[in-house]
């Protein structure tokens, strides 16, 4: 079986590179993008089996970048964790009303991300 | 229900002979023979329960190394996490030769490391007698005005070369939300100020892993900041460094 691939989507090089950092010793491939629109049009071309998106992002935020994943065929199935700093109840309904599956708060927890990634992927 | 062979009655070609003893013989020996068996199974029970006191023995010890071993691996983690926080602070900041995107290294560190959206960066003027703000997130204004090097606690982290952080004490009367002030220094010298107020809601304490990042922050910072400055390489000129006060 071949190695999940995890599409990494936020405009700050710090959280990316954390990310990254986190995921290093996991069997995932990583791929990335700067922000929703790119996030989309990534998805749709790398089919990555799970997808971190940020929310506060420039030319289109993670929640409207979920709605658009979720109309399309080919990137309406795949798991979205939302990576955001605002943890408040409004903001995670919002999250899950755009169609995401998950959410997790910055700063990232190691342990958190890992256990959430696994939870979607395995091992 | 299927009779003890002792108490069966007459007997079938290729058996045993028939028994010529009496009833209360027979009632004897029946009552001898399950009084042995009887402490056998006593005896077997006592094994078994001494077996299964071992055997709980063993799971709770098991249990026990179980719970160390997580602790230690969750605690590895935790430090794996902290190096890697440390590398990405190394890389945002010396990733890079430009003043400007230093600046915007040690503000994404601030938000998404230490987990703070109010903040802002201070460094001295041409002529060293004030500290003015050239990087910020989340702050109003009026709180963002420069500052006279020395007086206030923004002024007074660059004069003295050293900083405040909550837990140290009250927090300065101007800034009474505030979680740090901290200098950055290049040895005895002082290349700028970064403040800190309000943590995120989610994240209410500033604990000892973003002390230990706050300070390595704050150390590389400085360095970063003076030498993208002195080298020119970015649109900000070289701002002066001051020497802290004793």
């Amino acid at each position: 079986m071949g190695r999940k691939k995890i599409l990494l989507v936020d405009d700050s090089s710090t959280v990316i590179l954390m990310e990254k950092m986190i995921l290093a010793k996991s069997p995932y491939d990583l791929v990335t993008a700067k922000d929703g629109q790119e996030g989309v049009e990534k998805a749709a071309t790398e089919k990555p089996d799970l997808i971190l998106m940020d929310v506060m992002m420039p030319r289109m935020t993670g929640f409207e970048a979920c709605k658009r994943l979720r109309s399309q065929g080919s990137t309406a199935k795949i798991p979205v964790i939302l990576v955001t700093t605002r943890g408040e109840e409004q903001s995670v309904k919002s999250g899950y009303e755009s169609g995401c599956n998950d959410y997790i708060t910055k700063p990232i927890n190691g342990g958190e991300l890992l256990s959430k990634v696994r939870g979607y992927l395995g091992a | 229900m299927p009779q003890h062979p002792s108490c069966r009655s007459g007997t079938s070609p290729g058996r045993n002979p028939p028994d010529d003893r009496g009833p209360r013989e027979l009632v004897d020996s029946l009552r001898a023979q399950l009084g042995g068996e009887l402490a056998t199974s006593h005896q077997e029970l006592t094994e078994c329960r001494v077996e299964v006191d071992r055997l709980r023995e063993r799971l709770a010890h098991l249990e026990r190394e179980h719970c160390r071993v997580r602790d230690d691996y969750a605690s590895l983690e935790q430090r794996i996490a902290d190096l890697g926080n440390q590398c990405v602070v190394m890389e945002r900041l010396h990733g890079t030769l430009e003043h400007r995107e230093v600046l915007v290294g040690i503000q994404d560190v601030v938000i998404n490391v230490i987990g703070s959206e109010e903040l802002a960066i201070f460094e001295p003027s041409e002529d060293g007698l004030w500290l003015t703000p050239t990087q910020s997130f989340g702050v109003e204004d009026k709180r963002l005005g420069r500052v006279a090097w020395g007086e206030g606690p923004v002024g007074r982290a660059a004069a003295e070369g050293k900083g405040w952080v909550v837990g140290d004490g009250a927090a300065p009367p101007e800034f009474p939300d505030l979680t740090a002030c901290v200098p950055l220094p290049i040895g005895e010298q002082v290349s700028g100020v970064l403040a800190i107020w309000r943590m995120l809601p989610h994240k209410p304490v500033f604990g000892d892993v973003d002390r230990n990042v706050l300070e390595l922050l704050a150390r590389h910072a400085a360095t970063a900041l003076r030498l993208t400055s002195s080298r020119g390489c970015g649109h900000h000129e070289a701002p002066p460094v001051r020497r802290a006060s004793p």
